[in-house]
C-alpha cells in the first residue's frame, strides 16, 4: 500500500454537507447522510487520488466549536488538536454564514493550513443571498470553494484546491479582536515565550486564547510550567478587570463581532422570502397539531409499506415455495430436509419479507432526508420535559426504527452522561426493521383487517414503553436534570426518488447480507435442532428444538405461548428474524399462509397480540447487545439493559393477557 | 421590559440581554451564536414547550429548561 503523501481533515458545524463531499470524493465510500444534525459520530477516512497524489480524507462530526461539550464534537477537536492535519477543509453552509464562520474564526485562531467550502450555494440563492467570495476570501485570508455536493457541483474544483492547499500551505491571517482583547493575548504570548518548552510546541497565540478561556486541556498544558502562577494570578485577574466580563463571553462577542464586520462587507441579504420551510415548519411543529401529525405520518408509513410490499411478498413467496418443492425429491434424504425444511422453509420464508422491510426503509429515509426527523426531537420536547427527560433523545430513537445498532451509536450526540445513558437504554424498545417481518406475519394471520394498524400500535407500544422506562430510570437510579436542549433544525428539502431509493438500498442490502449469513446459519442450527435426533418427526415435540421448547414452555404458559412459539423466542435472541425463521421450520410448511392457519390453531389472538408485545420488546439480538456493552464500557448497564429488557416484555404481555381475558 | 425568552410569543423580534446560567451553558450559547446584544425573532412558540427561534440565520429549538434562563427586550 502506497503511504498518502496528505492528510485532509473535513470540518464544520453539523449538517452542512462535510459528508455528501466525503461520499464524492472518495471513491466506493458510503458515509449515512440524511438531513439532521449528528449523523457522523465517529471520525472516518478514506482515500482518494488527485494527479496521481494519494490523499487521505477524514470526515469529522460536526461541531460547533472546538470546545466539546457532546461525545462526537470532542473527536473533532482531538483530532485536528492532536493529530494536525496537512489540511483543514471548513464546510460551511452558506445559507447560515453568519453562526458557520464562528467556528471558522476559531479555526483561524489556530494557524492551521485552512481551506473554506461555502457549500449550499443553492439554498443560499433561494434565500436571497449574493456572497461575494472573493472578497470574503481575502478578508478571511483563506482560500473558498463554492459548492452544492448534493448537485456534485464544484467538486472537481474542490479537488484541485484541496491538492494546490496541500502542497503550499498558507497560514496568514489578520484577526483583530479589538485593542483590549489582543493587547491581554500579545502580553500572555511574551510571558509564554519564556517557556521555551511551550514556546517550542504550540501556537501561542491561540494557547494564550484557550488559556483564558480556561480550556482544560490547555490548563494541562500550563500546569507544570514555571510561568503558571504569574499567568493564572496576574494575568488572568488583570484580564477580567480589564475586560468587566468572562474572557470567555468577551471573546465569544469579539469573534462574532469580528464575522459582522466582514459580512457586512461581503454578503448581501434579499429581502426574506416566506419559504417553504416556515409554511412545513407552521403545521408540523403546532403545539396542537405537531404531536397527532407525527403519529398520522408514522401511521402512514406502515400503511405504504404494507400495500406497497403485498404483491411482491406473494411472488418471493411462490418462487421459494417452488424452490422447496424441486428441493424434496432430491434422492439423498439429509440433503432434501436440509434445503426443503431449513434453508427454503426457514430462510426463505424470512426473505418473503425483503419487501416489507425494502419499503420501510424507503418510507423512513424519506421522513429523513426531507429534514422532519430533527422536527420530532422538537414537537417532543415540552413532553419528555416535564418527564425530566432530553428532547435530542427522539432522534436515536426513532432512528431505532430502522435498526437499533446506529441509533444506540447516534446517542453519543445527546448531551450530558446520564441523558445519554438512558437514550441508550430506551432505544431497544424502538421497534427495528428485523420486528417487522413478526408482526407482519402474526398480525397478517389474526388481525387481517387491521394489520397496518396492529403493526403501527406496536411502534406506538415501544415509544411508551421506552419513555416509561426513561422516565423510570430518570426517578430512580440516573436521577438529575436534563442537559439543556439546544438543536438546529434545518432547512426542509424535497427528498429525491433517488436519494430515497439509495438510502432503501443500502439499508436493505445490508438486511440481505444478514441473511446471506447470520439468518443462513441460524436457518441450518434450528433446522438441525429440528431433525435431531435423526429419525424423529422433523420439528415435533420427540426433536431437540421440540424438548427445548417444552422445558421452556411452562415458564411461559401464563401467557398462552406454545412451545413452538418459546423455542423460537429462544433462537430469536441472536436476531429478530429467526422468529418467523424457527416457525418456518418448525411448522415445516413454506409460505406465510399455512403457517399462519398453524398459529390459529396454537394459541388464542390474544395471546398472539402478547407475543407481538414480547418480540416488540425483549432483547432486540445479540448485535445490540454487543453495541450497549461498546457504548456504556460497563457489564453491568449491559446486563441490567438484557434483563430489565426480558422482564418489562414479559410483565407487559402478562398484562395483554389478563386484561384480553377479561375483555373478550 | 426584560422578559425571559420563553414568554416571547410568534413572530416577536428581541434582544438577548442576559443569560442567567453557568459558564458552560453561555458558552454553548454563545458557539450557536446566542450572544448578549443578538436579536433573535421567534418563529414558533409552544407554550410551556421549546421555543424555535432564528438567529444568525439558523433556525434553532430552544428546549424549556434553556429558554427561561435567557432573557431579552422587546
Amino acid at each position: 500500500m502506497r503511504q498518502p503523501s496528505y492528510t485532509i481533515a473535513l470540518i464544520g458545524n453539523p449538517n452542512v454537507g462535510k459528508s455528501v463531499i466525503f461520499n464524492n470524493l472518495v471513491p466506493g465510500a458510503r458515509q449515512h447522510v440524511g438531513n439532521w444534525p449528528g449523523k457522523t459520530v465517529e471520525k472516518k477516512e478514506g482515500t482518494f487520488t488527485h494527479y496521481n497524489t494519494l490523499l487521505k480524507l477524514v470526515d469529522l462530526p460536526g461541531t460547533y466549536s472546538l470546545t466539546a461539550a457532546a461525545e462526537d464534537e470532542m473527536v473533532s477537536r482531538n483530532y485536528i488538536i492532536q493529530e494536525k492535519p496537512d489540511l483543514v477543509v471548513d464546510v460551511i453552509d452558506a445559507s447560515n454564514l453568519e453562526r458557520n464562520l464562528y467556528l471558522t474564526t476559531l479555526l483561524l485562531e489556530l494557524d492551521i493550513n485552512l481551506l473554506l467550502v461555502l457549500n449550499m450555494t443553492d439554498i443560499a440563492e433561494e434565500k436571497g443571498y449574493k456572497i461575494n467570495v472573493k472578497a470574503l476570501s481575502e478578508k478571511l485570508g483563506v482560500p473558498i470553494i463554492t459548492t452544492i455536493a448534493t448537485k456534485g457541483k464544484g467538486l472537481v474544483e474542490l479537488k484541485e484546491a484541496i491538492l494546490k492547499a496541500a502542497q503550499s500551505p498558507t497560514k496568514k491571517r489578520n484577526l483583530n479582536y479589538g485593542k483590549k482583547i489582543e493587547s491581554i493575548i500579545a502580553s500572555i504570548v511574551e510571558l509564554l515565550k519564556k517557556d521555551p518548552e511551550i514556546a517550542k510546541n504550540y501556537p501561542l497565540r491561540w494557547l494564550s486564547i484557550k488559556a483564558l478561556e480556561k480550556d482544560e486541556q490547555v490548563l494541562d498544558i500550563i500546569r507544570d510550567s514555571p510561568i503558571r502562577a504569574e499567568l493564572m494570578e496576574g494575568y488572568f485577574m488583570n484580564a477580567n478587570k480589564v475586560l468587566g466580563e468572562d474572557p470567555d463571553i468577551a471573546l465569544a462577542d469579539a469573534r462574532y463581532e469580528q464575522i459582522n464586520k466582514i459580512i457586512e462587507q461581503t454578503l448581501v441579504r434579499g429581502k426574506r422570502k416566506w419559504t417553504f420551510t416556515d409554511i412545513l415548519d407552521k403545521v408540523f411543529l403546532n403545539k396542537y397539531i405537531g404531536i397527532p401529525a407525527f403519529f398520522a405520518l408514522l401511521w402512514a408509513v406502515f400503511q405504504f409499506t404494507f400495500e406497497a410490499s403485498a404483491p411482491f411478498m406473494s411472488l418471493i413467496e411462490m418462487f421459494f415455495a417452488y424452490l422447496s418443492g424441486l428441493a424434496a425429491q432430491i434422492p439423498n434424504e439429509i440433503v432434501a430436509s436440509l434445503l426443503a425444511d431449513g434453508i427454503f422453509s426457514g430462510l426463505g420464508f424470512i426473505l418473503t419479507f425483503t419487501a416489507p422491510i425494502f419499503f420501510l426503509f424507503f418510507a423512513l429515509s424519506i421522513l429523513e432526508d426531507s429534514g422532519y426527523l430533527a422536527r420530532v426531537a422538537f414537537v417532543f420536547d415540552k413532553l419528555m420535559f416535564k418527564l425530566g427527560l432530553h428532547g435530542r433523545s427522539f432522534i436515536p430513537m426513532l432512528l431505532g426504527f430502522g435498526c437499533n445498532i446506529p441509533a444506540i451509536m447516534a446517542a453519543r450526540s445527546v448531551e450530558g452522561k446520564k441523558d445519554r445513558l438512558i437514550t441508550i437504554l430506551t432505544v431497544p424498545f424502538m421497534s427495528c426493521a428485523a420486528r417487522l417481518p413478526v408482526y407482519v406475519l402474526i398480525a397478517g394471520a389474526f388481525f387481517p383487517a387491521n394489520a397496518a394498524a396492529a403493526v403501527w400500535a406496536m411502534y406506538i407500544i415501544g415509544i411508551f414503553v421506552g419513555i416509561l422506562f426513561a422516565l423510570l430510570l430518570r426517578k430512580t437510579i440516573l436521577k438529575g436534570e436534563p442537559a439543556p436542549f439546544i438543536i438546529e433544525l434545518p432547512t426542509y428539502k424535497m427528498p429525491t426518488i433517488k436519494g430515497s431509493v439509495i438510502h432503501m438500498w443500502e439499508r436493505g442490502v445490508s438486511f440481505l447480507k444478514k441473511a446471506g449469513t447470520y439468518l443462513l446459519v441460524g436457518a441450518v442450527i434450528i433446522w438441525l435442532f429440528s431433525v435431531l435426533p435423526w429419525g424423529v418427526e422433523p420439528g415435533s415435540g420427540e426433536s431437540l428444538i421440540g424438548l427445548l421448547g417444552q422445558t421452556l414452555q411452562p415458564l411461559f404458559a401464563p401467557l398462552g405461548f406454545s412451545w413452538q412459539i418459546v423455542s423460537s423466542l429462544v433462537f430469536a435472541f441472536l436476531a429478530k428474524e429467526l422468529v418467523v425463521e424457527s416457525l418456518g421450520v418448525i411448522y415445516g410448511v413454506a409460505g406465510e399462509a399455512s403457517i399462519q392457519a398453524a398459529l390459529i390453531a396454537s394459541i388464542t389472538p390474544v395471546s398472539a397480540f402478547a407475543l407481538m408485545v414480547f418480540t416488540l420488546l425483549y432483547v432486540p439480538c445479540l448485535a445490540t447487545v454487543g453495541v450497549i456493552k461498546k457504548e456504556t464500557g460497563s457489564w453491568k448497564w449491559t446486563l441490567f439493559a438484557v434483563v430489565s429488557e426480558i422482564a418489562i416484555a414479559y410483565i407487559a404481555a402478562l398484562l395483554i393477557v389478563t386484561i384480553g381475558g377479561l375483555l373478550v | 421590559m426584560i422578559t425571559p425568552l420563553c414568554t416571547l410569543t410568534y413572530g416577536t423580534q428581541a434582544k438577548i440581554k442576559k443569560i442567567n446560567g453557568g459558564l458552560k451553558l453561555i458558552k454553548r450559547l454563545n458557539e450557536m451564536g446566542l450572544t448578549i446584544g443578538t436579536t433573535i425573532k421567534v418563529v414558533s412558540d409552544s407554550c410551556g414547550g421549546p421555543v424555535l427561534i432564528e438567529v444568525r440565520d439558523s433556525r434553532l429549538a430552544i428546549g424549556r429548561g434553556v429558554s427561561t434562563k435567557i432573557y431579552v427586550e422587546e
